[in-house]
């Protein structure tokens, strides 16, 4: 049956839709052809699938032929069989007749021997003739048409119609639509079923000898492309489906030796969109077809059928999974194949279909979901055909070129070399492009990153290419190892290249090779016993490609290293956008960032800047530190030519911030001087720097900070610096908040001198003014280091600040400050009861009572009114005041043993009226004893109180003493009292009175 | 013969919390970023098919060559009523060349249990 298979393939290119024959009895067609064919294609055509069920097709396209015309008569009747889909689907009967006669001896007997054939689907369409306004005409037509209804309709089918060429009935057409349909339907089930079950009987053969995949092919694809023209695209694609199936169930049967193919000029483009490519009477093999070519022509075939659905996002799907399979196949038989085969193959392979698929895919045309999916796959396609066209590249000594980073390195480590038979011999006269090779090699210089960080290049080679190139010579070995590495000066391709990594080394090596490249430019030999240097690789490698690729396109993008880098980014590019579109950002912005690398290489900065921003901030907020040590640096290069002075402080903060470990401290010191340096140079834009991930800080341990009302203090902080050396800053403010009150925005407490931070823990103190009650806690930290303000507002760990508890957070804030409520502090009372004696000095106790506050430093002011002094021969006395004892008039009498005070007593003297309190007295309750005397020139010494008759009023009497007593921790607190002394009565002033109370007085 | 793994749990907003390389293969200085980025990127998959199945075992949800990314998601959802919402959608994550599906299965229930006991003590504080 392979003999058909050239018919069956002109067949099928010839054959577009489905064909209505026409039996044109009485010449009538060349006058109503036109009306026929203006209702093509058929609207809302009706149908029956494989399952039978009914499918409506929005538009069935079809050719009347007639019954004469020699696309129909040349046919051999065996060929009607086999490609039965091509045979009409329904015959129409032309006939006209305005005589009973005529259509009784004539007419009738021809039009039944026309439609004897049981095969055909057939109608009758009755042409009449006659004139709308000549009813004898008329109504022999409709006689005529009446007595053909009779003679060839059947209760079950009507099978005859009437066409009025003068006034032509609007319902014929319908009638006619609905009779062609009727006839497509039958005669498509009808056939259906017959490829059923010839397919049921082959497939019944499967496994016997006599089975043979080009009959069932013909049979199936038959059936498939039957489905085809008549829209039932679904079905058609189900058929292929299962051919494919049934396909490699014969391509993978075991004990068959095939010829897999793929071996001929121009099969490195993958034609899995293109069916047409080569016939497939090429590709037979036995009794089946080449697995190379015929793979692809089914998926083309679904492909097609895909794209007449609108489903291209399936067309994607299904193509990235056939693409990766077939690679799969390619690399089974790789030793046979043209060098990189396999990867020229994939490369075209994603390339054709990202561009069919795209080309047509249109937005809003499915769901979200599968919208997304769709981008998804093209991401996976451009991915999948960048890491293919990087390796070439690779091979082509384009390797320097390629970024060494994770999302590269990932990729090429981990995907094994080519694998031919013998690795591509030097051609001859190769010598001056090993030279320009060797140049090449010799020029590279690993790129330095910022900040001098020396990292071993991440390895884009699962192997050393030098090594393994020359393993797969005929007839070698290893080889010496020295010659192996010669001119190689780069390292960081492979795990026995740079073992040490080291500045030293590399330079070593570099110049070793340097001097045997040079002085054997000649020795292009091209002996099989000698092993390949890297540069004769490089050229075997692109001379063997360039064999391979027929694509003049692909090839232009290895001819150097400006084109393959214009379409590694473009690759880049179209990855990380339909990444984006899948809402897959990471894969999205990892693919920014490799282009953000080229930007970079080639000092387009800004835009470099801009994409490993995007980079930074996806790894930075997912706090995937080790990924992020990768880009900052270059991040932060690109900032600092850009001169964007926040952002590249920024970047050296976050890069101190990072796990210190991720970095050599030289390079952590870097960074610092890097800070340190803007810090003090004049900025054209200062902003604030936040250094909350670099300083942070906490209260020190323990309860917090507890200060009556009124009182300043000195505030100690922790604060962690993650710098790695010592740094000064020049000023330091801490932001205390009140719980209690949210009225009262933050207030700053400044630290009055410069600090040096040193690395890690660091208690720094200061000053607190008086604050208002309530509970403070620590807001933020401000700062200055040299011209720049630097914000923190990050808690640091309560722990220590090593901690490698990577389970605690930050504990919730609590107070570090608590401002106690106003309240007495101390209380100024008379120590003794009883009237003072005219013009005698006698002692008046002051009895002094600190109510939990210490009066230490504290100095009284006694201010006497008139009438009343202090004698001055005498010295002011101080002690201890015992409770419980009588208050009785001890007055005229200073302290004895007998006093209900202690015998303890210091002198003080009194100076411009102050009495500085001794500090012993600063916690306890003290009497101070003055010699006082109350002043009266109308009465006599000694007079007692009882012994004045004539007093004019109490206010006579009365004396007065105004105390001020300073105390606090900085003489901030004040008490006062000014009370008053009857010359009659006792000095009585013992009332409380809280100093806020003294205050208001004054 | 000689494995690589690496297991990581990575947290609710995607920052990974734990990081160990618990395979037989010595560690690579640049391995490690490469399994740090394979992990990375197949946070991706996970977000979609995490919400597409009742499973909490995603076996072999991404394939990089040899390697392949095996994912346990936990329930924390329900937990969340219960406890806090510290442990919504812990993800644990292995990169593994093994194929031992039911191994690395039993591992990840494993480590489940000690996370939630870990977890439950109120002390600690979870990202």
């Amino acid at each position: 049956m392979a003999t058909f298979l050239p018919q069956f393939q002109s067949i099928k290119s010839s054959f577009a839709h489905i064909v209505l024959s026409v039996e044109d009895v009485s010449d009538l067609w060349p006058t109503i052809k036109k009306g026929f064919e203006e209702r093509l294609p058929f609207k809302r055509a009706s149908l029956n699938n494989k399952t039978r069920n009914p499918v409506l097709v929005d538009e069935l396209p079809a050719e009347f032929i007639l019954t004469t015309d020699a696309r129909l008569r040349s046919r051999f009747p065996q060929e009607q069989s086999l490609f039965w889909f091509r045979e009409p689907y329904a015959t129409i009967v032309l006939v006209t007749c305005e005589d009973l006669d005529e259509f009784k001896n004539i007419l009738k007997p021809r039009v039944k021997l026309i439609v004897q054939n049981d095969e055909r689907e057939w109608f009758i369409v009755y042409v009449s003739k006659a004139p709308a306004h000549n009813d004898q005409a008329t109504k022999m037509a409709k006689k005529v048409h009446a007595k053909l209804e009779v003679d060839f309709s059947s209760k079950k089918r009507e099978r005859c119609c009437k066409l009025d060429i003068h006034g032509p009935d609007p319902s014929f057409w319908d009638d006619l639509e609905a009779k062609i349909m009727e006839c497509i339907r039958n005669t498509l089930d009808r056939r259906i079923q017959f490829y059923e079950e010839e397919i049921r009987k082959l497939s019944e053969q499967r496994f016997m000898p006599v089975w043979n995949f080009f009959n069932f092919f013909i049979l199936k694809e038959s059936l498939a492309f039957m489905f085809e023209v008549a829209h039932l695209h679904e079905d058609a694609l189900r058929e292929y489906d299962e051919l494919e199936l049934c396909y490699l169930e014969t391509v993978n049967m075991a004990g068959k030796q095939r010829d897999f193919g793929g071996v001929e000029k121009g099969d490195d483009q993958a034609t899995l969109l293109d069916s047409g490519k080569k016939a497939l009477a090429q590709i037979v093999q036995d009794d089946s077809f080449r697995e190379f070519e015929f793979r692809q022509y089914l998926f083309a075939c679904q492909a097609k059928l895909l794209f007449k659905l609108k489903r291209p996002f399936e067309v994607a799907s299904r193509g990235y999974s056939f693409i990766i399979s077939f690679s799969g196949a390619l690399a089974l038989h790789e030793s046979m194949l043209p060098f990189c085969m396999r990867e020229v193959w994939v490369i075209t392979a994603c390339l054709a279909l990202i561009g069919a698929t795209t080309s047509n895919y249109k937005d809003g045309l499915a769901t979200p979901d599968v919208e997304k999916e769709f981008y998804r796959v093209q991401g996976e396609l451009h991915t999948l055909c960048h890491t293919k066209f990087m390796r070439l590249g690779h091979l082509v000594g384009y390797g320097s070129d390629i970024e060494r980073s994770p999302v590269n390195s990932a990729s090429l480590s981990m995907l094994p070399w080519p694998k031919p038979a013998v690795w591509p011999p030097l051609p001859p006269d190769a010598s001056s492009e090993v030279l320009a090779k060797e140049k090449m090699i010799l020029q590279e210089s690993p790129r330095l990153k910022h900040f001098g960080i020396q990292r071993k290049p991440l390895p884009l080679e699962p192997s050393v290419l030098l090594r393994e190139a020359n393993r797969r010579r005929a007839s070698l070995s290893a080889g010496n190892m020295s010659d192996l590495f010669d001119g190689r000066p780069s390292s960081g391709d492979g795990p026995l290249l740079d073992s040490s990594g080291t500045p030293s080394a590399v330079q070593k090596m570099s110049s070793v090779s340097m001097s045997r490249t040079l002085s054997s430019p000649g020795n292009f030999d091209g002996s099989i016993d000698r092993p390949m240097k890297l540069a004769e690789i490089f050229v075997a490698s692109e001379h063997a490609l360039r064999n391979t690729i027929s694509d003049a396109e692909l090839w232009k993008c290895l001819s150097s290293v400006e084109e393959f880098e214009k379409k590694y980014l473009d690759l880049c590019k179209g990855a990380a956008d339909s990444y984006h579109r899948s809402w897959w950002k990471r894969h999205g912005v990892v693919l920014d960032g490799e282009i953000a690398a080229v930007h970079h290489k080639h000092e387009n900065y800004d835009l470099a800047a801009n994409l490993y921003e995007k980079v930074c901030a996806l790894y930075a907020g997912e706090g995937w530190e080790n990924l992020l040590a990768e880009v900052l640096p270059n991040l932060a290069e690109c900032q600092k030519i850009l001169n964007d002075q926040a952002g590249y402080l920024s970047s050296c903060v976050k890069l101190l911030s990072l796990d210190q470990g991720l970095f050599l401290p030289k390079e952590r010191q870097a960074f610092q001087s890097e800070v340190v340096r803007l810090a003090h140079s004049e900025m054209e834009h200062p902003v604030p720097l936040d250094v909350s991930s670099l300083i942070t800080f906490s209260s020190n341990q323990g309860p917090p900070l507890e200060l009556c009302d009124g009182d300043p203090g000195t505030l100690t902080v922790a604060l962690w610096s993650g710098f790695p050396d010592d740094i000064t800053l020049e000023s330091l403010s801490v932001m205390l908040t009140a719980t209690n009150s949210t009225d009262e925005g933050a207030k700053a407490i400044k630290s009055s001198e410069a600090i040096v931070l040193r690395p890690g823990r660091n208690n720094i103190t200061v000053s607190l003014p008086p604050q208002k009650p309530g509970s403070y806690v620590l807001g933020a930290l401000t700062g200055q280091i040299g011209q720049l303000r630097f914000r923190s507002h990050s808690f640091s760990k309560g722990g220590p600040a090593d901690t490698d508890d990577f389970m605690s957070f930050e504990k919730p804030t609590r107070p570090v400050l608590k401002v106690a409520r106003p309240r007495s502090l101390v209380d100024l009372a008379a120590a003794v009861s009883s009237a003072l004696l005219m013009n005698e000095t006698q002692w008046v106790g002051i009895i002094v009572k600190p109510i939990n506050y210490s009066l230490n430093g504290a100095v009284l002011h006694i201010d006497t009114g008139p009438g009343l002094s202090i004698a001055e021969k005498h010295e002011i006395e101080i002690e201890k005041h015992e409770f419980g004892a009588n208050n009785t008039d001890h007055s005229d009498s200073p302290p004895d043993k007998h006093s209900p005070v202690s015998a303890d007593v210091k002198q003080l003297s009194l100076e411009d009226g102050k009495i500085n309190l001794p500090d012993w007295t600063s916690n306890i309750t003290s009497v101070l004893w003055i010699p006082l005397k109350a002043i009266s020139h109308r009465l006599a010494e000694g007079t007692p109180a009882g012994t004045v008759p004539q007093r004019q009023s109490i206010v006579d009497g009365l004396r007065t003493i105004a105390l001020r007593l300073d105390f606090g921790v900085s003489h901030n607190q004040t008490f006062e009292k000014i009370t008053s002394q009857d010359s009659s009565c006792a000095f009585y002033g013992s009332f409380p009175c809280d100093y806020t109370r003294c205050r208001q007085m004054q | 013969m000689a494995s690589t793994a690496c297991f990581m749990i990575v947290s609710k907003n995607d920052i990974p919390i734990y990081e160990a390389e618990v395979g037989t293969v010595p560690k690579k200085e640049d391995a490690a970023h490469q399994h740090q980025f394979i992990l990375h990127a197949a946070l991706d998959i996970v977000q979609d098919t995490a919400w597409t199945t009742s499973a909490m075992f995603l076996k072999a949800i991404d394939r990089f060559n040899d390697l392949v990314v095996s994912v346990y998601v936990t329930a924390g959802h329900i937990l969340s009523f219960v406890m806090s919402d510290f442990i919504i959608h812990t993800r644990l994550m292995l990169l593994h060349d093994s194929r031992n599906e039911d191994g690395i299965k039993s591992f990840f229930q494993e480590v489940h249990e000690l996370y939630i006991k870990a977890s439950s003590v109120m002390f600690y504080n979870l990202i």
